[in-house]
């Protein structure tokens, strides 16, 4: 079957992706047992999104016995900066210093965030000045 | 250019039978809506697909006809000409009209044949140019379409197949659609749909049941159709009607045989248009595929809003009165008799009957004292 990739997740892809992440790997079966008891997924449709996420290169499986493991082939970390390169482009005219501006002016934003996102910065910025 | 003005004739009177039949049904649903067949929506898209077969199929009625007349089957000299006839009465004064008005009104396909394929004026050439250029442009639209659609399915991801019919799932489609090509038939759903159970159901069942009723077949050959008859309204108001008979012929059969609720359904229908309309369709040509609800406005054909709307206040209302109904084979008798009789009845009389040679004369005879009082 020929791979199609693509470059985002769908919402229900997400999901998926953020419980693979979760476990390392995991079957489908996996997969379900960490979902809400109130989702009510078949196994079916579980398997059949795991198998699109391996079609479209995000996981990757394994036969074990009768059951396929899957393994997430992109980081967690990878896919949040593809997303916020994505959303910087299309929402803030490709400058992030507008949505951090935007992140640091949320009334939610509490003090131990803002000194976090502060840290985060002056370490950035001494990696690079030395 | 005896086969082109054959082509032509046959074109003509395939757009008088269009509107004759059209005029017909409009009659007939009236009836079934005041005879307690108002949601007998299976049966009416049924009568419907019957009468546009047997307008396609009427130069067959023709021929039959003809062939009865040279084997003697029918007594010598009857006529069922519709020209003949108004020229008779007119002969016996039923009406008064000046016979040059009234000749020239007997021969505007004549006139109308002339001009167009033998253009010479302006007019002609313009009007000519305008038909050929639209019929082509139209079947451009339906082959983008095709392409649109094809590059959509290919988009979309296997999920199961049974036999010709390809299951797939779409992250770039929100509203699931049945389609097909030459040899295999699709049902595409949007992936999102697989974590939402009920409404995978219903828009299964949805699909299948026009697989069923052929209407993804209807789809493609009335938008092929539409771009041979594009300047012919009857022609939009015939697609509105079977689009809206199918979609409410559908919810019903589903409703009636799969048993899932009817708050279930609108619920499902309401979820998927609300999707359609946060992800809205870059493509904004209408592809030939038979979509489980539309929710784009539009000005010519159907009002996706308004007909979501129907289907709805239909399902509720219909709830009761849900009868199955089997199609009425002597309707679809009589339908197919008068539009056989009308059939024939428009054909071009090209022969000289003792009417058309006495009009002749007497307009000859209109000419000449025009003449005379010139002099």
């Amino acid at each position: 079957m020929k791979d199609k990739k693509a470059e985002f997740l769908t919402e229900v892809e997400l999901e998926f992706m953020t419980l693979l992440w979760q476990l390392e790997q995991g079957s489908v079966r996996d997969v379900l047992a960490k979902m809400s008891p109130t989702r009510n997924l078949a196994y079916t449709s579980a398997a059949t999104i795991l198998r699109i996420l391996e079609q479209k290169g995000f996981v990757t499986s394994t036969k074990q016995g009768k059951t396929f493991i899957y393994k997430p082939l992109l980081e967690k970390d990878a896919y949040q900066s593809r997303s916020l390169k994505k959303l910087s482009e299309n929402l803030f005219d490709n400058t992030p210093s507008i949505l951090v501006a935007r992140l640091v002016d949320d009334s939610d934003m509490t003090e131990d965030a803002l000194e976090e996102i502060r840290a985060l910065i002056e370490k950035r910025l001494k990696n690079d000045t030395s | 250019m005896i086969q082109a003005s054959s082509i032509f004739n046959a074109y003509i009177n395939i757009n008088i039978l269009l509107v004759v039949s059209f005029s017909l049904w409009l009659i007939v649903r009236f009836i079934l809506n005041r005879s307690g067949m108002k949601y007998a929506y299976s049966t009416q898209l049924r009568l419907l697909n019957c009468v546009f077969l047997a307008i396609l199929f009427s130069p067959l009625f023709v021929l039959g006809f003809n062939l009865a007349g040279q084997y003697g089957a029918l007594p010598a000299g009857f006529s069922l000409n519709l020209s003949d006839f108004v020229l008779a009465q007119y002969l016996n004064g039923s009406f008064e009209m000046q016979a040059v008005e009234f000749e020239q009104a007997l021969r505007l396909r004549d006139t109308l044949r002339v001009n167009l394929l033998q253009p010479t004026g302006w007019l002609g050439f313009m009007v000519a140019a305008l038909m050929i250029a639209g019929c082509l442009g139209f079947f451009l639209r339906c082959v983008i379409a095709g392409f649109q659609l094809r590059n959509i399915i290919g988009r979309s991801y296997p999920w199961r197949r049974l036999g010709t019919l390809h299951l797939r799932l779409s992250d770039t489609t929100s509203v699931p659609f049945s389609a097909r090509s030459l040899r295999k038939r699709y049902i595409v759903i949007p992936s999102a749909m697989l974590s939402r159970s009920e409404d995978l159901k219903i828009a299964l069942a949805h699909e299948f049941q026009h697989f069923r009723q052929r209407d993804v077949e209807w789809e493609i050959g009335l938008e092929l159709l539409k771009s041979v008859f594009f300047w012919n309204p009857v022609i939009y108001f015939w697609k509105r009607q079977i689009e809206q008979l199918r979609e409410l012929a559908c919810d019903q059969q589903v409703l009636q045989h799969k048993h899932i609720g009817v708050r279930a359904y609108c619920d499902c229908l309401l979820r998927v248009c609300r999707d359609s309309l946060a992800n809205p369709p870059r493509d904004r040509i209408a592809l030939p595929s038979v979509a489980l609800v539309q929710c784009q406005r539009k000005i010519i054909g159907v009002d996706g809003v308004r007909l979501l709307q129907q289907r709805i206040e239909s399902l509720c209302r219909s709830q009761g009165e849900m009868q199955s109904h089997r199609p009425k084979r002597w309707l679809m008798a009589v339908l197919i008799g008068l539009i056989a009789v009308s059939t024939i009845a428009i054909q071009d009389q090209s022969d000289w009957s003792q009417d058309r040679l006495m009009l002749s004369s007497i307009v000859n005879l209109e000419r000449l004292e025009a003449l005379n009082k010139g002099l």
